[in-house]
């Protein structure tokens, strides 16, 4: 079968900006998140691939600089501005119409769906229905649409109405596996739990280095620092001395973690640091953002110390890095210099010391217990241990 | 023997960062100084602090424990709390839901001789301008004890 597929980045279909804010985090939406080293879109775009789909548009009214790297590889990516973005699908939908596509998939990301996409186009060519929408057990839409391209007057009128009215109905198909409706950063850190967990598809990106950790490409981990397994540390990440990484704590690429920082139950995004000496916990963490999960609120920093945001461009964290560097160790000079000593001498040390001591001059009297008599019975003092086997 | 002594509750700025933080800790500074100080700080307007503000917090903190004081914080909103947690400080201060709480904890653990001189402490605290509309933000408010 030849089916072409068109992935919707963008607004929310119930256009409220109540509803179209809560599916973004730092103002760019979950579909373009990394979960566990790799933007979700790309996953959904490798899977429907694997099952079959030949050709994978993406549309997004998101700006490019926003877009995950890897999109050359990952379908062919269109920007449209927000008033354009339905046009634009109808656009492809006439085009994969014209080369002979047998149905065309839609989907708008939107929820994480763990859609077995092959079912779900094989009910509906099998029915040679004209729109199938995939729906959740208790019967609301999970935005993903198989398309008859013989019937382009349904599919229109679906996009003029932004993918919530049908113009002559439509057939259904319930799902009942895993979905994610990625509308909060509890969500996304759910999220990262279960691939952590391998409870989902989502594999983490990177070596297994022991049970349950996972290491992203050119990730520095600090012979000092603790990873406590499920973690996940992305590429080129940095984990400093005595950090430590636990309860399924996902840091995703170019994330640096300093001194002594404890990060728990916690996801960044990417190029977050999180300053030293800090309890980072129960948090989604990003773009100079923390997201308390059990707070419920949003926390946003100016201080550098504290968090921040580590540049995207690599010659300028070599140029930052190398910069700490030749600063370190006139640091250090100068401070060995004029820094005063901490430690305290007493003045009356020399005559302590020469001075014999106190207990040597007359030692304390041991007070033997007089001998008990033998009546028989073990003394009220005595005391037994016995050791048993490697005690 | 001491009986009573003042307790000031002192409301905190909207944005604790380093300009904000020293305009604060000048204003309190005669309050650190005075003998064993006893301060509330309610954090109820923190909307955003930043590590000088948790600098200031534990500056004054050693201000008033030098001086055999106690400093106590009510109200934290959210973002200072979570402020406070991700700098391990939270567990350093004694932390009341409202600032009345945290005045009141200042008469809660009296010795017993004390207990017999009613007139000395009351049960409750007099007036709390704090909560009411007239306080400027910034305003501090001996309660009278």
């Amino acid at each position: 079968m030849d089916v072409k597929a068109i992935i919707v980045v963008g607004p929310h279909v119930d256009a409220s900006a109540e509803l179209h804010a809560c599916e973004q985090i730092t103002k760019s939406p979950y579909a373009l998140a990394d979960v566990l080293g790799r933007a979700l879109v790309f996953r959904i775009v490798d899977r429907i691939k694997q099952q079959g789909i030949s050709s994978v548009a993406v549309v997004t009214d998101v700006s490019t600089e926003k877009w995950p790297l890897g999109t050359a590889v990952h379908g062919k990516w269109i920007h449209a501005a927000e008033d354009q973005l339905w046009k634009t699908v109808e656009h492809f939908f006439n085009v994969f119409s014209q080369e002979g596509a047998e149905a065309v998939l839609l989907i708008r990301l939107g929820a994480y769906v763990e859609l077995d996409y092959k079912d779900f186009l094989g009910l509906h060519l099998d029915r040679q229905a004209r729109i199938t929408a995939a729906i959740d057990g208790t019967g609301v839409p999970l935005d993903i649409y198989a398309l008859n391209p013989a019937s382009p007057a349904d599919a229109t009128f679906l996009f003029q109405h932004q993918l919530r009215q049908f113009r002559d109905g439509c057939d259904f198909y319930s799902f009942t596996g895993y979905i994610n409706r990625l509308s909060s950063p509890n969500h996304l850190r759910q999220l990262a739990i279960e691939g952590l967990m391998r409870r989902i598809q989502i594999e983490p990106e990177g070596e297994q280095i022991k049970p349950g950790v996972w290491v992203g490409r050119g990730a520095q981990i600090h012979k000092r620092a603790r990873i406590l397994s499920p973690a996940f540390i992305g590429a080129g990440s940095r984990v400093r001395a005595a950090a430590v990484i636990t309860r399924c704590s996902a840091l995703e690429h170019h994330t640096v973690v300093d001194c002594g920082t404890v990060v728990e139950n916690v996801s960044t995004l990417p190029y977050t640091y999180l300053g030293a000496g800090l309890d980072v916990t129960h948090s989604v963490v990003g773009h100079n953002k923390l997201f308390n999960l059990k707070r419920g609120i949003e926390v946003e920093f100016s201080d550098p110390r504290l968090i921040s945001e580590v540049t995207s461009h690599a010659p300028l964290r070599a140029l930052g890095s190398l910069v700490s560097l030749a600063g370190f160790f006139p640091a250090q000079f100068l401070r060995g210099l004029f820094a005063s000593s901490q430690r305290e001498q007493s003045t009356s040390l020399p005559e302590a010391v020469a001075a014999p001591a106190a207990a040597l001059e007359s030692p304390a009297p041991i007070k033997v217990p007089a001998p008990a008599v033998d009546t028989g019975e073990f003394p009220s003092q005595l005391v037994i241990a016995r050791r048993y086997g490697n005690e | 023997m001491e009986t009573s002594r003042p307790v000031v509750v002192k409301r905190m700025p909207e944005r604790l960062n380093q300009k904000q933080a020293r305009t604060f800790l000048r204003e309190i500074q005669p309050l650190l100084n005075t003998d064993r100080p006893q301060l509330v700080f309610d954090c109820s307007l923190i909307r955003q602090m930043d590590a000088a503000g948790v600098d200031m917090l534990l500056h004054c903190m050693a201000e008033i424990m030098k001086r055999d004081g106690e400093l106590k914080l009510a109200a934290v909103s959210p973002q200072a709390a979570v402020v406070l947690e991700l700098t391990r400080t939270d567990r350093l201060f004694e932390v009341f839901e409202t600032s009345g709480d945290a005045v009141r904890s200042f008469y809660r653990f009296l010795p017993n001789a004390m207990k017999n001189q009613p007139v000395l402490v009351p049960k409750m605290p007099v007036t709390l301008p704090i909560n009411g509309d007239s306080a400027s933000p910034n305003s501090s408010a001996p309660v009278a004890a």
